[in-house]
């Protein structure tokens, strides 16, 4: 009996009444699994994982978190599960890199603030996986677009979280970065059993890095399944309004989409 | 750290030696009047020291909270509601002067009142709402008092001191007594607000990421608000609403000492209590006539901080 | 025919405007509304302040506005032959007045003489100097019974408790203290209503001192701190039941005004 990091069942969800969004989509995510969800703008992707995140409520639904429902849980406890990577990041003061993924230890300090030593060897220790120690001093407006990111992603690290929720990292960082990432979260997913919900636009990252793969159209549900079931030039053309040409990647036997 | 443990180590000494000129230092130059230094000079060093300390705490808070880093004490109505209360006092025709920071205080009440029903609904909020309600709470007491004014057949001396921000304001027994209750209230304040500096450093990245991060956003909110907002009533209820201090002192302190909460908090009240001295003891001794505190303090507020702008730029 | 329109001529000319202009005047001081009044030519004053309270009767009289910004408007529509106003404040009022070529007559007494050789001025205007000579006599014969302290009493005035507001360099009303033997401790500063310190109060230790605004109580100043200090407070010298038009008004009511102050300090010398 496989254990799910999230049951959601039957969610119904709408920004402005007379225009719902989400109306009755059930799916279940598997623990340790990396599942990506990709659809056209608009399709409610980013809505979609605000809703698993606990950023917004649904008005009607469920949301289970290993088995657990998510909006009974308290911010607190909500944090020490999921690790939220929004797809903008705004600093208006200028933190160190320290401070900033000390942040993610905001779950866990005592009532006065306190930082106890097991918060900084945490920090310490995601800084290391992300490669960011070496900035730890740094201030954030200093930093590149791929160091912010994996010092946020060290923040996120340093929640301990079960779950990441990625929205769309991957955008403003070129190839390399991008693969990079790909193949970080990956060893981390590894390491500490992770559960990794990604967002993307890129079909082909999607491809290479998913165990499962989620098509949203408009809010409505349109397919779940491995990479292969899912990249496939009809259902994509469905979809996206564009035909595709879809070879096999002669490395890594993935559908490679060819637009 | 050890040069933050410097840099904190001159700032305490100068403290300490800017505490020892304002006790002795007069129009004429230094005078050791025994009456004089305790009884006119202390009272209002210690004004200088507690309501510099706390605008420049609260308008850190506020910067944070609202995730403006233009924010000050003040945008949440509470001086206009102080400046209107006075004008309450004076409809009562026995105002006896002493009453009107109780009158003030009762303004601001009714501003931090109006801004909160306005702001939140069904108890929840968000920070362009609550900028939103303090704007235009803040207008509708500036212009009730300015309606005040133009139909009163004296001049209000005492609300535009008010609005300016004077630490003339001479006690006695009764006011002395209010003070100190006011003031160990807002100590009280200041202390549950520093339990909350990680907090604030996730709320000034965002609702979202704040909330991600594990902090119940509209608790949060709520509990600053208030807590924030009283802070600044207690302080502009004696001492009027200084200009600048706010504002500008806790972007100083950022500038030195980092933009941790844990850090700008202390400092921020440590910096705004210097500032405020400074500016009283210039304002009252470098010309024969007093000058208007908030005169003095963007006078050289706003120079030394377009060259902070500068260097930073 | 030739009879008729006689007669309608007759009757023009008997419409045409009378060439004697009558004295129409309009105050913007209530001092000079007590002066006119005390020279009962109050069928000459057209137009006054909201200010102008004294006597009773002034109060009836029609309204242009308050000191500082007066209705012009109204004050064309009454065509006065002259507008009284006093500087420095309404100095700009003047000039408007001025430009519309309204004759305007500056009341800015800086002494008791002044304001006697005043008194008389207005009298001639309305060719009542006979008149005026008569109240400034019984004036000035009141003023000679009042009599003068041996030794000078330094004398605090306060018209605002917080910011402490006193009356500096006014000298109409630092001729009047010192018309009795008191010295007004900040006669030297360079405003008229400066805002002091309460420093300089307690320092310059005022034997008497005088509150005239509304809301004062004499604890309001004893239990100031600091205050216990001070001749005035230490020996109950405080005063706060003086009107305060008796005394800041150049009008013959500061005669009156002295004489209540000087009977507050029977027991002085």
């Amino acid at each position: 009996m496989p254990i799910f990091a999230y049951e959601i069942k039957n969610l119904y969800f709408q920004y402005r009444k007379e225009e719902p969004l989400f109306e009755g989509l059930s799916i279940k995510i598997k623990e340790k699994e990396w599942f990506s969800i990709i659809g056209p703008n608009g399709s409610g992707k980013t809505t979609l994982l605000k809703l698993m995140a606990g950023l917004l409520r649904p008005q009607k639904g469920a949301i289970i978190l290993f088995n657990n429902n998510l909006f009974s849980l308290t911010s607190k406890e909500r944090a020490k599960f999921i690790g939220y990577f929004p797809q903008e990041s705004f600093f208006i003061f200028d933190y160190t890199v320290k401070e900033i993924v000390l942040m993610g230890r905001n779950p866990y300090v005592n009532w006065f603030s306190q930082v106890s030593k097991k918060d900084i060897e945490v920090v310490e220790r995601c800084m290391e996986l992300t490669e960011t120690i070496n900035l730890k001093d740094k201030k954030i407006s200093e930093l590149s677009s791929g160091e912010r990111k994996r010092v946020i992603l060290a923040r996120i690290l340093a929640q301990e979280p079960k779950v990441l929720l990625l929205d769309e990292f991957t955008t403003h960082l070129d190839i390399s970065y991008q693969l990079e990432f790909i193949n970080l979260l990956k060893r981390l997913k590894e390491a500490k059993d992770l559960t990794i919900v990604f967002l993307t636009h890129d079909l082909n990252l999607a491809s290479i890095s998913s165990d499962r793969i989620l098509l949203i159209d408009k809010g409505k549900y349109v397919a779940c399944d491995i990479p292969e079931k899912i990249l496939k030039e009809d259902l994509i053309a469905k979809v996206y309004k564009i035909k595709p040409i879809v070879k096999i990647h002669p490395l890594n036997n993935r559908p490679l989409i060819i637009f | 750290m050890k040069n933050k443990k410097v840099k904190m180590f001159f700032l305490f000494s100068f403290l300490s030696l800017l505490i020892f000129l304002s006790l002795f230092l007069g129009v004429d130059g230094f005078s050791f009047d025994k009456t004089i230094v305790l009884k006119v000079r202390l009272p209002r060093v210690i004004l200088g020291f507690l309501s510099g300390g706390s605008l420049a705490y609260a308008g850190a808070v506020l910067q944070g909270l609202l995730e403006n880093p233009l924010c000050d004490p003040y945008i949440l109505g509470i001086a206009s509601g102080a400046a209107f209360g006075v004008c309450l006092g004076y409809l009562t025709k026995k105002l006896s002067y002493f009453f009107s920071p109780l009158f003030a205080f009762l303004g601001s009440f009714i501003a931090i009142f109006l801004v909160y029903n306005l702001a939140f609904y069904k108890g929840k909020t968000n920070k362009i709402a609550l900028i939103l309600a303090g704007v235009i709470i803040s207008f509708l007491f500036s212009s009730l008092t300015m309606l005040f004014m133009v139909f009163s057949k004296r001049p209000l001396n005492e609300i535009i001191y008010l609005i300016m921000g004077n630490l003339a304001f001479v006690f006695n027994k009764f006011t002395l007594t209010i003070f100190v209750i006011m003031n160990f209230i807002s100590i009280i304040f200041l202390i549950i607000i520093y339990s909350k500096a990680f907090e604030l450093n996730c709320l000034s990245l965002g609702t979202e990421v704040a909330e991600s991060l594990g902090v119940n956003y509209q608790q949060s909110i709520r509990l600053l608000f208030f807590l924030t907002s009283f802070l600044v009533a207690i302080q502009v209820a004696f001492a009027g609403a200084i200009s600048f201090v706010g504002l500008i002192i806790p972007h100083l302190t950022r500038f030195i000492f980092g933009a941790n909460y844990k850090t700008v908090l202390p400092l921020s009240f440590i910096l705004g209590a210097i500032v405020v001295i400074i500016a009283d003891l210039i304002a009252r001794t470098i010309a024969p006539i007093e000058l208007p505190i908030s005169m003095v303090t963007t006078f050289f507020g706003a120079p030394f901080f377009l060259y902070l702008l500068r260097r930073n730029l | 025919m030739k009879k008729f329109l006689l007669f309608i001529l007759f009757l023009l000319l008997c419409n045409q405007p009378s060439k004697e202009k009558k004295i129409r005047v309009v105050s913007l001081s209530p001092a000079v509304t007590e002066i006119i009044f005390a020279l009962n030519c109050e069928e000459y004053l057209v137009g006054n302040t909201i200010y102008c309270d004294y006597p009773e009767k002034a109060k009836e009289i029609y309204k242009v506005g308050d000191l500082i910004n007066p209705s012009l408007e109204k004050i064309i529509k009454l065509k006065p032959t002259l507008v009284f106003l006093t500087y420095p404040l309404q100095k700009n009022i003047d000039e408007k007045l001025k430009a519309l070529n309204i004759k305007t007559f500056n009341s800015s007494p800086k002494s008791l003489n002044e304001m006697f050789q005043e008194i008389i001025k207005i009298g001639e205007i309305f060719n009542k100097k006979e008149r005026a000579e008569k109240l400034v006599d019984s004036l000035r014969e009141e003023l000679n019974k009042i009599k003068k302290l041996k030794k000078k009493l330094k004398v605090y005035i306060e018209i605002n408790a917080n910011p402490p507001i006193t009356i500096g360099k006014n000298s109409f009303l630092n001729d009047l203290l010192e018309f009795i033997g008191l010295e007004n401790i900040f006669a030297d500063k360079l405003t008229d209503y400066p805002v002091v310190k309460h420093e300089e109060i307690i320092l310059k230790n005022p034997d008497y001192i005088i509150l005239f605004h509304p809301t004062s109580k004499v604890d309001d100043v004893s239990s100031r701190f600091g205050y216990e200090k001070i001749e005035a407070v230490k020996y109950h010298k405080i005063v706060n039941n003086l009107n305060p038009d008796y005394f800041l008004r150049n009008s013959p009511r500061v005669i009156e005004g002295i004489k209540m102050l000087r009977n507050i300090l029977r027991d002085e010398e």
